[in-house]
Parts: structure tokens; C-alpha cells; sequence
């Protein structure tokens, strides 16, 4: 060990200016510990990744798609409710409960210690969650094609897939907000609070009766839903101006993103 | 955990009741050896300072009119019980906390600056890193953070953890997650150190082995900021000791200056006199009868040992010795109670 300290500048020669591609560095290595973290923990990774296309296969396929007075295009309109599926689940527990058991465990704390930029962790967080979108939702788009008599074409399906890696955006905004204002003991709580009726309020892929139809307009998940529905040209299953679930999008991204920031920063 | 034989626990010494009110500054030798004097206007010197910093958590006072400082190349030991404020010192210095009253620098500049703490290496007690990560890859991380870091396999060298490096640092034990925790503070090329008890859960071994590296660190020119309960730790390593006690810093100076602060002695021996024989003698402090003798506390040591010789010529096994840092503290503390 002599040996290897036997320099003396190897300690004393501290810079505290960081160049420009170290930051972005550290901000890339950041967010491959996150995943690589997040893919080593089967807990999360299993159910996250695997789930979502399996649950399509037996309900988007099997049960709805062998139907023979199936609507048109049910099939694609399956297949985005169910990514959507996909794509909500490591935005809201990924985010959410990860970040309140960090919060609770002193990691934030050490990462503000030590000189970890600001907001890289946030970011992190949020890569990690497009990462397992992208896995997850690709994962249904993949199965839909091969068995899900969909009706979309492959630049479709493309723009499906940007729509739904982007879309984890919101809700990872929104796991952050109940982090920062939960105990890592109260997070998986108020996150499954939150994803089922998300999920099965907004109409993606179960029927609801016609008093409740009026209300999916009130869940992101309705929004995303019809964003890429509209992107991929699906128009028998849009609903609303796609520029309105847009806004809705964006709004619930600035809104709960602000506040969980702001806590973070009152209070750590 | 394997504690060294000769350990002494400070919060066992300092189990004594401290009293209701604030600790109040009572020792005049201890107020002239205290350590931050210096004005924010100088401060260039220190790499961190505390002066006149209070802070309070709700009703708790945790520290109330602290100054303290930290200088190039030395190795700071900051001792005192749990809750004395051991810990918000070093939130404070490192920008987690803020002052309600009072100035804290760190590189002459706020903490929350990013750019001091790039010049700062910190190792905090209970913090779950990811357990799925290897503790090379959590070096990797934590460099990735730094100007100019140590390669990993450097850090793995310097802090003694090859052995763990492909390890997941969720299937290590404490000791060793301790370690890797060490190995995240150096790997930064830091100028200033903060340790918060950092061999809690060692081995003799690992605990030698960081204590060797402390020291290596200072001679390159790494200054050192360290909490312990370890006494052994502190006289080890130590340049300097600070004695926090209910939010006050009680005496700050080197380890025999500290000790020094309580001139009283300890007397073992073994003698047929007893306990109710000695406790009246003048410069006997407390008596406490053991098994074959006496273990007598003295202001005057030489004039006491005169008149044990004197009273009991079969007197044996006698030992004088100067109080330990233990006790040093322990009369400290009871002092400013």
C-alpha cells in the first residue's frame, strides 16, 4: 500500500473546476449505475420487463384479439393501452419508491456530500425508467407483432415506440413528486395508489361503464394512450386533439417534476 | 465486529450525567486552548472553520457557539458523546445543514459551493449504497463525480479492497461495507477528509490497514477530519483533538494537552488499608476498593503515594498513571455540566 500512495501530489494536487465532458461524464455514469442497479434487483426488474408483454399475450391476444366480432383495429388500440402499461410501472415504483428508500437511507445525503452534480440522480432516475419503457413497451410491440394481428405498419410502430419511451417522462415526474413528500415506508403505498387507477381508470384496455368514460380525460395515462394512438395514425381510437393530451402531458411533467425538485431542495 | 482488546468505548465513559442545563464554559484552561480564533478574514489558512455557530433542531440546542477549524495537513479528531454535535459539525461543514447563527466555510467558501467540496472526501455512518452495485463499480460512480480522480484499481489499492472489488455491496458485511465506503472517500484525490467513525464494525486488521492509510494520507498532504468513540483511534492518529459536549466545544488542543487539561492521576495498589482510610486524605478524589487493593484518583499523586508508603509498609503492586483520554473526557464533560 506504501508503494501506491508513495507519490505525494497524488493528494495534494485537488482541481475543483470540472470540464464540460467530465460533467456529462458523470452524468452518463450515473445513469448506467441506475439501470445496471435497477436490472440487478429482481424485485423490480422481473415483474417490470417481463409482465407487460406476458399480460398482453394472454389478454391482448388470447382473450380480445381471438374474437371474431373484435372491432377494427382493437388490436392496435390493445397494443398501445397495454404498453402504456409497460411504460407506467418502473416510471412510478422506479422513481417513486426507489428514491424515498435512497432519501430514507442517507444516499441523497451523501451524494449532496459528495460532489455529485446537481440533478444527476433526478436524471438518472428518469434514463433508468425510459431504459425499462423502452425494454417493457418494445417487449409488447415485439409480441404484438408477431402474434397480435395488428394493423400497423413498422414506421408506426417506430413512432409508437418514441411516443411511449418519451411518455415514462410524466410519470417519472410524478413518482419523484411521491417520493420527496412520502417515508420510504409510505412510497409503494401511495405509488399503488396512484398506478391502478391510472391503469385501469383511463380505459386502456378493460371496458368501463359509460359514467366513468367521461372521467379517463383526467388520467395521464388516458393521455399517452391517445398521443400515440394519434402519432401512429390509429384515428377510430382518438379521442381527444392530440395536442391537448400533449399539454396534459407536459403540464403533469412540469407540475409534479417542480414540486419534487423544490422539496428536494427545502428539504433533502 | 472485532474490537481490539485494549478499546475503550467513549460513550462509556462519558455515561455519567451531564446535567439538565447547557454545558456551560467553566474550565478557564479549557477556554484558552480552544481553537478557533481566528476572524473569517483570515481564513484562508483553515481549510474549514465554524466560528460562533449555533444550531438547533427544534427544541435542541445541537451546537451553541462552536468555533473550530480545521488546518492544513493536520488530523482532526472530534470527540463527545452521542448527541453532543459531533455529526451537525460536519453536516455543517459540508453544506447539509446550515447555520442559524454563525459562519461556516469550507475552502474559504459557503459548503453548499460545489466546487469545495470537489476538494473533499467524506465517509458517513449509516448510508445503504445500492446493493446490486460492485464496490468497483461504486468507485467508478462516486470518481466519475471528481476533477481528477483516482483510477479504480488506485483506490482499490490505497483503501485495501481489491479483495471486494467484483463483491455486490449488498452481500458484504458491515466491516467491509465500511471499507468500501473508505475506499468511495479517497478515491476523489481529496484535500480534506471527512471520517464519521469510520472503523466502527473493523476488523483489527482492516482497521490497521485504514488507520495506515490516514496516515499516509496526511504525509501527502491530505488533512483529516475524524469522529470516533475510539479513544485508542483519536491518540493513534490524532494531531489534535476537539471534545464537543452538549453542543460546546469543551477543549480542542493535542492529545497530551488534553489530557493535561485534568491534572488528576489514578493510583493502584495493593494494601491492607481501606477505602475509609484513604478517602478523607488530602488530593484524594474518589477511592474505590478492589479486590486486593485500592484504585484511588488524586489531584496530588506524589504527596498521596508519600502517605500510602508511609501508612502501609506491606504497600505493593504500586502503579501511578496519568489519567487516559477516557477519563480526561470524562472529567471534562463532567466539568462543564
Amino acid at each position: 500500500m506504501s508503494a501506491v500512495l508513495a507519490p505525494t501530489s497524488m493528494y495534494s494536487t485537488a482541481i475543483s473546476s470540472m470540464s464540460n465532458g467530465r460533467f456529462l461524464r458523470a452524468y452518463l455514469i450515473e445513469a448506467k449505475y441506475e439501470f445496471l442497479a435497477a436490472l440487478r434487483a429482481p424485485a423490480f426488474a422481473v415483474p417490470f420487463l417481463i409482465l407487460p408483454a406476458a399480460v398482453y399475450l394472454f389478454f391482448g391476444v388470447l382473450i380480445a384479439g381471438s374474437s371474431k366480432d373484435a372491432p377494427p383495429h382493437i388490436a392496435d388500440f390493445l397494443l398501445s393501452g397495454f404498453a402504456v402499461f409497460a411504460v407506467l410501472g418502473p416510471a412510478l415504483f422506479g422513481c417513486g419508491v426507489g428514491l424515498a428508500l435512497e432519501r430514507e437511507s442517507g444516499l441523497l445525503r451523501l451524494k449532496r456530500a459528495q460532489p455529485a452534480p446537481t440533478g444527476a440522480h433526478l436524471v438518472a432516475k428518469m434514463l433508468m425508467a425510459m431504459a425499462f419503457a423502452a425494454i417493457a413497451a418494445g417487449s409488447v410491440l415485439i409480441a404484438a407483432v408477431f402474434a397480435g394481428k395488428i394493423g400497423l405498419s413498422a414506421t408506426q410502430l417506430l413512432i409508437m415506440s418514441v411516443v411511449f419511451v418519451a411518455g415514462s417522462i410524466p410519470f417519472s415526474a410524478i413518482g419523484l413528486f411521491i417520493a420527496t413528500h412520502t417515508s420510504g415506508n409510505a412510497a409503494p403505498g401511495f405509488a399503488n395508489l396512484v398506478y391502478f387507477p391510472m391503469l385501469y381508470l383511463s380505459g386502456l384496455f378493460i371496458p368501463l361503464p359509460k359514467t366513468l368514460q367521461h372521467w379517463t380525460v383526467i388520467w395521464p395515462t388516458f393521455h399517452l394512450d391517445q398521443l400515440a394512438l394519434a402519432a401512429a395514425g390509429v384515428k377510430q381510437y382518438s379521442f381527444v386533439n392530440p395536442l391537448i393530451s400533449a399539454a396534459v402531458l407536459l403540464a403533469t411533467t412540469v407540475v409534479f417534476g417542480g414540486l419534487a425538485i423544490r422539496q428536494l431542495q427545502r428539504k433533502g | 465486529m472485532n474490537q481490539p482488546q485494549h478499546e475503550f468505548d467513549l460513550i462509556r465513559a462519558l455515561a455519567r450525567p451531564l446535567g439538565a442545563a447547557h454545558a456551560p464554559q467553566t474550565a478557564e484552561t479549557t477556554r484558552e486552548i480552544r481553537a478557533c480564533t481566528t476572524p473569517l478574514s483570515a481564513s484562508t489558512e483553515q481549510l474549514a472553520e465554524l466560528c460562533g455557530v449555533q444550531k438547533r433542531y427544534g427544541k435542541t440546542v445541537a451546537l451553541d457557539g462552536v468555533d473550530l477549524a480545521v488546518n492544513p495537513g493536520e488530523i482532526l479528531a472530534v470527540l463527545g458523546p452521542n448527541g453532543a454535535g459531533k455529526s451537525t459539525a460536519i453536516s455543517l461543514w459540508l453544506g447539509l445543514a446550515e447555520p442559524d447563527a454563525g459562519t461556516a466555510r469550507l475552502f474559504g467558501q459557503q459548503p453548499s459551493a460545489v466546487d469545495s467540496r470537489r476538494k473533499v472526501g467524506v465517509m458517513m455512518q449509516d448510508v445503504a449504497l445500492a446493493p446490486g452495485l460492485r464496490v468497483r463499480e461504486l468507485i467508478d460512480l462516486t470518481a466519475s463525480y471528481y476533477p481528477d480522480p483516482l483510477s479504480v484499481e488506485t483506490t482499490l489499492a490505497v483503501s485495501g479492497t481489491q479483495p471486494l472489488a467484483e463483491r455486490r455491496f449488498g452481500k458484504l458485511s458491515a466491516g467491509q461495507k465500511r471499507q468500501a465506503q473508505f475506499a468511495l472517500a479517497v478515491c476523489g484525490r481529496p484535500q480534506l477528509l471527512f471520517l464519521d467513525e469510520p472503523t466502527v464494525g473493523l476488523d483489527v486488521e482492516a482497521r490497521a490497514l485504514l488507520w495506515q492509510t490516514v496516515r499516509e494520507l496526511r504525509v501527502s498532504g491530505c488533512s483529516v477530519v475524524l469522529t470516533t468513540h475510539y479513544l485508542e483511534e483519536a491518540e493513534a492518529l490524532a494531531d489534535r483533538v476537539a471534545v464537543l459536549a452538549r453542543g460546546r466545544l469543551i477543549a480542542s488542543g493535542s492529545v497530551e494537552e488534553v489530557r493535561s487539561l485534568v491534572s488528576r492521576k489514578q493510583i493502584s495498589c495493593a494494601t491492607a488499608l481501606s477505602s475509609d482510610d484513604v478517602r478523607g486524605w488530602p488530593g484524594v478524589v474518589s477511592v474505590t476498593q478492589q479486590a486486593h487493593g485500592l484504585h484511588i484518583t488524586a489531584i496530588d499523586a506524589e504527596a498521596v503515594v508519600r502517605r500510602l508508603l508511609a501508612a502501609d509498609s506491606q504497600l505493593r503492586d504500586l502503579e501511578v498513571r496519568q489519567a487516559g483520554l477516557a477519563e480526561a473526557f470524562a472529567e471534562l464533560t463532567k466539568e462543564a455540566a
